[in-house]
């Protein structure tokens, strides 16, 4: 949850001041930081990174004349506008996911998993 | 059960794929790669497209270093903009922010194309068009100019006014604002210079003043012989009815000099190596049309002022409607995106138009080299050095390409043994001489146009205008009409420059210059009016020689036809004038070419075609079937005079395709078709052309002749520089080549206007395009359907300060 409050929150701030490549920088070290397992964290940032393009896309989409998505669309083999929002998600869950996926495996190299211990 | 991921070497190995997956997804999505655009600054929605989508214009008041004081804009609904400035420098300052604010990529592409700068952007695709854009020397022309204008302080000051307003604009900017072809091709605006707005002037001279068929007429001359020339390639034209009415007498004794003992040099034409692409020929080229009508011919008793210039066709277009106001008075009309300044229009004392020329200021002069070092070359009994220019041709992702071009006195040597042009007109080995390299100040001729009061003005301001010739047309409040054929014009024997010259020669140079009083113009002529299309400007009384072709005469004599038959003169049937679809060259010849078929009209295939063709009222609207039939007909037809003669060499014009058809017996070797024994005859060879021409149409369109019509077949189209369809319009019009609505494929009237003059001056416009270069935009092409039917909108000259309520917005640019 941590993980994912991060990268959503977190990704909306650093990617109002820096590039599109903040993104995945700041998934790795997320996922360094705070993920648990290499999956669950890739699922987790996928998410969290691709609403953080989602949700301004879709606002910007939804409040203004689109016909520009529709005109671009159509340059890139889809049916309509509504698709490139779409593609943003998986664009922005693609340069998240991994990232935060190699960021918990980097942590498993340098230091051993904790032994998950039964609760006592 | 142990995890393999717990053993050390595994754990660092996942760590090692998982890094390369992640590094490579954001390669792939974070790097340009024509055509793929970088897919992650595009989507992204902190930068990319999603900021592109157009907002509602608001007020707004902006800060800007560089003012002298406030400037008032007020967009109409047009979103033309009424622009008031208490300065020059602020009014050209906001004028250049407006067109960057509008038309930023346009703006910078068009500067690119000139300067032969695309590869930087476009990568290993642009460098081709780069390439022969260095070796045509546009770079080299716009620097020439540049030195004339710096030398001017009141032309550079206005220059430079627009380059800093219109980099106000680009420094503002964040990624997010930058226009979509830059996110798509993922580069930064580079910032503006006043050396641009000369480059764009000189790219609108190489589209319109290097038309020249020097080497395609060499090629004819040493292979047909000079008789052939004087038969099918004459000086003389088919429509006499030049752009200065006949007869007029020139008050002035001229020196023109002799013709020398050579015209041509030819030692470079080999044969069978050439070879002439007649499809570009049979393209359109010109289809310009201005005219001004005496208050004695109107209703109103005041002159009214008419111009649609003919330019290809793009969107957005290359004009930007504005009304600028400031201290010397107010000026409206077209302004062309990149240069300050009004290009066509009027102001509270006059209107004026332009339509091109077309003198022959280009020429090819072989040249021989001393030796294979190539840096010396005969001249004279002597020899001269070659002065090289080393141009840098940038590549995106690659080393750059340096590409040295020899430059003679005549002009650079534009194709060599290592190097062929996209275009076939330059001919190996020869050194360009052409006016457009030449330095002139093209913004001190705008600037005193835009504030001209009255006629002396307006013949003060066309003296600094040189290149690409134009006609100027010009109506004043006073009722003044008059019309100035206005260049610089070479001083040539007859003919000279119809064919390759001898560059050693010095009697084949440029022997001086048309002085500027000398220049065909007219002024208040008997007949209550003056026009221009394109075609001859004057008679044989005219003493210089200006060029031995010029566009055929069908649209001026149609147009004064119409004008010296109408009365009581409206500025509705002015602009009705401009939409006349009549085809003249098919009123001309049908009524020969028919006859000869009507035995065919027994073939089933071809009954339906010759009852359409009889019916016609010659009229080419986009609905029409009989102009698509007529128009391929006539293609074919001028392929199987011409296929066989000339064959690899240029074609004769349309003009003497029609002398050919109206006067049989004179031309008979020529109609008869070479290959085969008989002696075909005009009838027989336009009925294999109809025969042929019915098939074709078949082929492409389907034997339902209600998929003929005209406007559906020829598709103009207005082409985004991108060339992709969703950012481009394709459009059923009216009108051809050759016809007064001259609306072709690629090219057509790129700005229509009517002005009436009069105590209070009321003006109709219409382009095809919108004032905004966004295609997500309403405004990207608000004007296109109004174009496409010939509705022109009524110019509001809105002062700001009144007019509030009625427009979309006001932007105050203040001092910061």
């Amino acid at each position: 949850m941590k993980l994912f409050l991060i990268v959503l929150f977190g990704g909306f701030i650093v990617q109002l001041m820096a590039p599109w490549w903040i993104l995945p920088l700041l998934a790795l070290g997320a996922g360094a930081l705070l993920g648990k397992h290499p999956w669950p964290a890739f699922a987790t940032a996928f998410l969290a990174g691709g609403l953080t393009w989602l949700l301004p896309a879709g606002v910007l989409y939804f409040s203004r004349d689109h016909r520009l998505a529709d005109q671009l669309a159509t340059l890139f083999g889809l049916p309509q506008g509504v698709f490139l929002l779409g593609a943003t998600f998986l664009v922005a869950g693609l340069l998240a996911g991994p990232p935060a996926l190699t960021g918990v495996c980097l942590r498993q190299a340098v230091h051993r998993p904790r032994q998950t211990l039964p609760n006592t | 059960m142990r995890s393999p991921l717990t053993s050390a070497p595994m754990r660092a190995a996942y760590a090692l794929l998982a890094a390369l997956v992640s590094a490579a997804l954001i390669g792939v999505m974070g790097f340009y790669r024509p055509p793929l655009p970088a897919i992650a600054p595009l989507l992204s929605p902190y930068v990319g497209l999603w900021h592109n989508f157009p907002s509602t214009v608001n007020n707004q008041t902006v800060k800007l270093a560089g003012l002298d004081s406030a400037v008032v804009i007020f967009l109409d609904s047009n979103f033309i903009p009424h622009v008031k400035a208490r300065t020059l420098h602020d009014l050209y300052f906001a004028q250049g922010y407006l067109h960057a604010r509008e038309r930023l990529w346009q703006m910078e592409f068009l500067a690119r194309v000139a300067s032969g700068r695309l590869a930087e952007m476009l990568g290993l695709i642009a460098v081709p068009h780069d390439r022969q854009m260095r070796r045509f020397g546009l770079s080299f022309g716009a620097e020439n100019s540049f030195r004339v204008v710096a030398a001017d302080s009141l032309s550079f000051s206005v220059l430079k006014a627009y380059s800093d307003g219109v980099n106000a604009w680009i420094s503002g900017l964040d990624a997010a604002a930058f226009p979509i072809e830059y996110k798509l091709l993922n580069i930064k605006p580079e910032l503006w210079t006043p050396l641009k707005s000369l480059l764009i002037a000189k790219l609108m001279t190489y589209d319109l003043a290097t038309l020249n068929d020097d080497y395609a007429m060499t090629a004819v001359l040493k292979k047909l012989g000079k008789a052939t020339i004087d038969t099918l390639f004459p000086t003389a034209p088919f429509f006499d009815e030049p752009i200065i009415p006949k007869g007029t007498e020139w008050p002035f004794t001229a020196r023109v000099p002799d013709v020398p003992d050579l015209i041509a040099d030819t030692s470079g034409i080999v044969s069978d190596s050439f070879v002439f692409q007649n499809e570009e020929m049979l393209t359109e080229v010109l289809g310009s049309n201005n005219w001004a009508v005496s208050g004695k011919l109107t209703a109103t008793g005041a002159p009214i002022l008419c111009g649609d210039p003919h330019l290809r066709l793009s969107l957005p277009s290359l004009w930007y409607a504005m009304h600028l106001i400031g201290p010397r008075g107010w000026v409206a009309g077209a302004s062309l995106v990149g240069t300050p300044g009004i290009i066509i229009g009027f102001n509270s004392n006059v209107a004026w138009s332009l339509t091109n020329v077309a003198p022959d200021v280009m020429d090819w002069y072989r040249i021989y080299f001393r030796n294979t070092l190539l840096e010396q070359y005969v001249y004279e009994d002597g020899y001269r050095a070659v002065s090289k220019r080393i141009e840098h041709i940038g590549i995106r992702h690659q080393k750059p390409f340096f590409d040295t071009v020899l430059y003679t006195h005549h002009g650079p040597i534009v194709a060599a043994d290592n190097y062929r042009p996209l275009r076939s007109d330059v001919p190996p080995g020869c050194a360009l001489r052409w006016k457009g390299h030449d330095g002139d100040n093209v913004v001190r001729t705008f600037l005193e146009l835009n504030w001209a009061r009255g006629y002396e003005d307006f013949v003060a301001a066309l003296q600094h205008f040189e290149c690409p010739a134009q006609n100027f047309v010009y109506a004043d409040r006073q009722g003044t009409i008059a019309l100035w054929v206005n260049g610089r014009f070479p001083l040539k024997w007859h003919e000279q420059g119809k064919y390759i010259l001898d560059g050693r020669r010095r009697d084949h140079e440029w022997q001086g210059w048309i002085i500027h009083e000398h220049n065909p113009h007219i002024k208040n002529p008997a007949r209550g009016f003056v026009s221009s299309a394109n075609q001859q400007p004057t008679d044989s009384l005219y003493p210089y020689y200006l060029n031995w072709i010029f566009e055929v005469g069908t649209r001026g004599q149609r147009i004064n036809q119409r004008l010296g038959a109408m009365r009581r003169i409206t500025p509705d049937s002015m602009q009705q004038l401009q939409l006349d679809d009549l085809n003249l060259i098919a009123y001309n010849v049908l009524p020969v070419l028919l006859p000869m078929v009507q035995s065919l009209q027994k073939q089933p295939s071809l009954q339906e075609v010759i009852r359409i063709l009889v019916a016609w009222n010659y009229r080419a609207d986009s609905l029409s079937i009989a102009q698509t039939i007529f128009s391929e007909w006539w293609k074919q037809l001028q392929q199987l005079i011409w296929g066989d003669d000339f064959n690899k060499l240029a074609f004769p014009k349309t003009e003497t395709t029609l002398r050919v058809i109206l006067n049989e017996e004179k031309y008979r070797r020529w109609i008869d078709i070479c290959e085969t024994p008989e002696q075909e005859t005009l009838p027989q060879v336009a009925a294999l052309a109809l025969q042929s021409a019915a098939d074709s149409l078949r082929v492409r369109y389907g034997s339902d002749v209600a998929n003929w019509r005209w406007g559906r077949v020829k598709q103009t189209t207005l082409l985004h520089s991108f060339q992709v369809p969703t950012f481009s319009r394709i459009l059923s019009v009216s009108g051809d080549k050759l016809i007064v609505n001259a609306a072709g494929r690629q090219m057509g009237p790129s700005w229509r206007m009517v002005v009436a003059l009069g105590d209070s001056i009321r003006a109709w416009w219409i382009y095809p395009g919108g004032q905004s270069g966004n295609p997500g935009s309403a405004q990207y092409d608000a004007f296109v359907e109004d174009w496409r039917m010939g509705r022109l909108r009524p110019f509001a000259l809105l002062q700001p300060e009144r007019s509030f309520k009625e427009g979309v917005a006001v932007i105050t640019l203040v001092k910061s």
